[in-house]
């Protein structure tokens, strides 16, 4: 066995020396072969290690073109893909760079679709711009990230902006020179500022007046609810010349919504004195949870009732297959002049007019409120709705920023009064800084501060949000009634709707913990300091107690009797005078009146 | 080149001296401490409870920073969103109380012990008769801290809701008592507004309105943030005013405030139809009608 062993081990050998021998006599052309074939494996490697060096170099040399390395460049992020925004803020950069030759400003704009989680992404990669347009992710992920990828803007509120010296805003502390009172910005969780609004917003009614005054011979929209539906019937009665009917509306989902907000609910305000448990003069969607479910108000109330039947009204005026219409495909129907009317926020003004420059005259007004002789919603309708005058396009800074002071310098200059000014008439904004002058144009948009606010909210979460969207929709395109929507909607919040508002209030209850850390990251801060700094942190922490703790078990307390004692929550009643009050009035008024009162 | 060593050497020096002398400024713990603070508010709980451990370890048994890093530790367990543990937090509180009863940070130990039952996961139940007995417990036990103080807050908060005439009374006593012992309590605004609640419960509305504006009065005002929201305390004493204790001179007062103040509220226009209907009932009673059919100015 060995010795065959052996003999095999030395043919082995001897086959192998044999090889390497005819290695060492290569025949013509075989080095070239062989180098070729080497080479031609390797080849793709060879070009996409080319090709990745040479865009490194590009793009190392266009950076360095765009940057050169004393210049400071501060990169601007937002999601505003409108017309104008792009320009206007590339002609405030340009303004700024003159004033300051070493800094360069580069804005982003990146789609609305994406912005979210293209944000979220360069936030947890360190990879954010210096500047980023807080925003289209939900409030409690933007609350995380602005604790810990944002600069506090704390400090600068309460100076002077030095971009409005020369003017009478010189001396007044930046946070008045808002005309929110830059109340969005501060945010509770971090007891902060972290955001510096640009603009304010609004919507209002476009119209066609050209297509208006040839379709029903007015010179302008009827401000009045009963007349400008007579209006819209006269325009779906006539005829395009392809022989289908006008549009009085152009309506999709999207816009559907503008109408909603702003004509259609704040009907429902009278509802909210039925059910304001808290006495706080505000609606909230736990009270109309705990007004259904205890029974102490109903689908019945005349102000819902009055609320969806002008919903019917108004999308009867819509193109018929509204709901499946896209935002864009309704923008086209009025642009293209197939409908005369567009309910839209003031971002898309600036396109509509490049839309209609040279086709159409454009009419701006705000929504038609039924007049109090109205016979339907006369005795309904309280006012014209209520417009929260809180800033858009908040901006914030990074903490990854390399010249964060830069970036404030920057936010500092947009929202000083020239340019605030400036910026918002490119775009055709409102401007928010205080004395900021307003594009004529834009002057129907300045928001309604004294309005109604809307008193229907049924979506608790859950499956009643999921029930309630499903008969919503049902009935916008009248495939429900609105008793059978409402009975079956009832019954459903009674019963599945009461499981939803456990998990909400379990929910708060998670907010709490929450919370919790918060004041208690507030109360050790203010222990490790000492003298002003210590007291600031102590009374934000006690702020934190007081309105978010103590405020959370007072709502998990009265709102949990739903559980317990409904029958006690439908007997509380709200605004009415009691007898003992009125009684005290009188005897205010005195003994003429207590006499007139006895004599009758 | 000798020379440039030299002065080579002479720098590095220089920088090693400056960096020893950088660090005097604060002791390696106290920063480490401040440090795992900072993880906490980010809410890097990981890396500050491997701070809070690393703190416990070098420093000894009852020295403050010890005492700090195990409240810190027991903070992370407590507060951290995942993987929370209140059996460990609680562990830590504990050890506090252990090691060092009379130091400051124990008081808020006994306090966070019962706000973990108290904030307990939020798939169990609450017995808030138990949660108020414990409340009551903290404040007896450390009545001249601030803990203390903050226990009897809760304890109160707590009793309110649910309290009927008499049990209001009971209340309104003891937070007088806690006044009196209390002047300068730093929760003085809330403890005045539990009595204007307690006053309404017992229905004494004209008590109830002066401990609402006293309340009022009391805010604490941060320094750092300009936003001092009044408009719901003004909206509260305006409403009961109005339609409780039948004062429409106070109620006038106060809806006019929140409307000069406040004038991008959103309750402006709830504001004027008051007015009007103020007026309105006044007109009626002065002559001689019924107001309730004026009421229904209101809409």
């Amino acid at each position: 066995m060995e010795k065959g062993g052996r003999a095999k081990l030395a043919a082995m050998l001897e086959q192998e020396l044999g090889s390497r021998s005819t290695r060492r006599s290569p025949r013509p052309f075989d080095e070239m072969r062989r180098f070729f074939s080497t080479w031609k494996s390797k080849l793709p490697w060879v070009v996409i290690i080319a090709v990745f060096c040479w865009a490194v170099v590009t793009i190392a040399m266009r950076r360095r073109e765009e940057t050169p390395p004393d210049v400071v460049t501060v990169r601007l992020a937002h999601w505003q893909l409108e017309a104008g925004v792009r320009d206007g803020l590339a002609e405030a950069a340009a303004e700024y760079e003159k004033l300051h030759p070493n800094v360069r400003i580069v804005q982003e704009a990146i789609p609305e679709s994406t912005y979210g989680q293209w944000m979220s992404t360069q936030l947890m990669g360190g990879t954010a711009p210096d500047i980023v347009q807080a925003g289209m992710v939900e409030g409690h992920l933007m609350t995380a990230f602005f604790t810990r990828y944002f600069v506090p803007f704390s400090r600068y509120v309460t100076r002077p902006n030095p971009y409005n010296a020369g003017t009478d805003l010189e001396k007044v502390p930046l946070i008045r020179t808002f005309k929110d009172g830059m109340r969005r910005s501060f945010i509770d969780e971090t007891q902060e500022f972290m955001t510096v609004p640009l603009a304010l917003t609004g919507v209002r009614l476009f119209y066609n007046k050209p297509l208006l005054k040839r379709l029903t011979g007015l010179d302008e929209a009827p401000t009045d609810y009963r007349a400008f539906l007579e209006v819209c019937e006269k325009i779906r009665s006539q005829a395009q010349p392809n022989g289908q009917p006008y549009v009085a509306i152009a309506g999709s989902r999207f816009h559907f919504a503008r109408w909603d907000e702003s004509l259609i609910k704040p009907l429902t305000y009278l509802a909210a004195r039925e059910i304001d448990f808290n006495r706080d003069g505000r609606f909230s969607k736990e009270e109309m949870f705990l007004g259904l479910a205890s029974g102490k108000i109903s689908f019945a109330h005349p102000a819902y009732q009055a609320s969806f039947k002008m919903l019917r009204e108004i999308t009867q005026e819509f193109p018929s297959g509204w709901s499946g219409l896209t935002r864009d495909e309704a923008l086209f129907n009025f642009a293209q002049q197939k409908a005369v009317f567009l309910a839209t926020g003031i971002y898309e003004a600036e396109g509509i007019r490049e839309q209609a420059a040279g086709k159409f005259d454009l009419g701006l007004m705000d929504f038609p409120l039924p007049a109090k002789s109205d016979p339907e919603f006369g005795a309904i309708v309280q006012g014209p709705r209520y417009e929260n005058p809180e800033g858009s396009m908040p901006m914030a800074v990074t903490r990854t920023s390399k010249h964060p002071e830069v970036a404030v310098d920057f936010l500092l200059f947009l929202v000083s009064r020239e340019q605030n000014e400036k910026f918002n008439k490119r775009l055709k904004w409102i401007p928010i800084v205080v004395g900021a002058k307003i594009d004529p144009y834009i002057k129907p948009f300045e928001p309604t501060l004294e309005g109604v606010f809307h008193a229907f909210d049924p979506t608790i979460g859950g499956e009643s949000f999921i029930k309630w969207s499903q008969l919503f929709s049902l009935y916008q395109i009248n495939q429900i009634s609105y008793d059978d929507m409402a009975t079956e909607f009832t019954q459903f919040f009674k019963t599945q709707g009461m499981e939803d508002f456990r998990e909400f209030l379990r929910n708060r209850r998670r907010s709490q913990i929450q919370d919790e850390q918060l004041a208690v990251g507030l109360r050790s801060s203010a222990q490790l300091k000492e003298g002003r700094e210590a007291d600031a942190d102590w009374i934000k922490y006690r702020n934190v107690v007081v309105t978010r703790q103590l405020a959370a078990d007072r709502t998990l307390l009265t709102e949990g009797l739903i559980f317990t004692d409904p029958d006690g929550l439908k007997r509380q009643s709200f605004y009415q005078h009691t007898a003992k009050a009125l009684e005290n009035v009188r005897k205010s008024l005195g003994a003429e009146t207590a006499r007139a009162w006895e004599r009758n | 080149m000798r020379v440039t060593s030299k002065w080579s050497l002479a720098c590095i020096a220089l920088l090693m001296f400056q960096a020893c002398s950088a660090k005097k400024g604060a002791s390696p713990p106290e920063q480490e401490i401040r440090e795992g603070w900072r993880n906490y508010r980010l809410g890097e709980f990981n890396a500050a409870v491997r701070i809070f451990q690393s703190v416990q370890v070098s420093q000894p048994r009852g020295s403050e920073f010890r005492l700090q890093a195990l409240y810190g530790e027991a903070s992370c367990w407590n507060h951290r969103r995942d993987g929370r543990d209140i059996a460990r937090a609680v562990v830590g509180y504990r050890a506090v109380l252990e090691e060092a009863p009379q130091n400051p940070l124990a008081s808020w130990c006994a306090l966070d012990i019962v706000r973990t039952r108290h904030l307990a996961p939020a798939d169990q139940t609450i017995d808030y008769e138990k949660l108020v007995r414990e409340y009551a417990d903290v404040y007896r036990s450390y009545p001249e801290t601030l803990a203390g103080q903050e226990a009897f807050l809760y304890e109160n908060s707590l009793s309110l809701p649910g309290a009927d005439p008499e049990q209001s009374r009971k209340i309104l006593e003891n937070i007088t008592t806690f006044l009196s012992a209390h002047p300068k309590t730093p929760f003085l605004s809330q403890f005045y507004g539990m009595m204007a609640e307690c006053y309404r419960k017992m229905d004494d509305q004209g008590q109830r309105l002066e401990y609402l504006i006293k309340s009022l009065g009391a805010r604490e005002i941060d320094p750092s943030n300009p936003i001092d929201d009044r408009s719901t305390a003004y909206w509260n004493i305006a409403y009961a005013a109005e339609f409780e204790a039948g004062n429409f001179a106070l109620a006038r007062e106060y809806y006019k405030r929140l409307m000069h103040e406040y004038p991008q509220d959103v309750r402006i226009f709830g504001v004027r139809k008051a007015l009007q209907r103020m007026d309105a009932i006044e007109a009626a009673l002065r002559e001689g009608r019924d107001p309730a059919k004026s009421i229904e100015i209101r809409r």
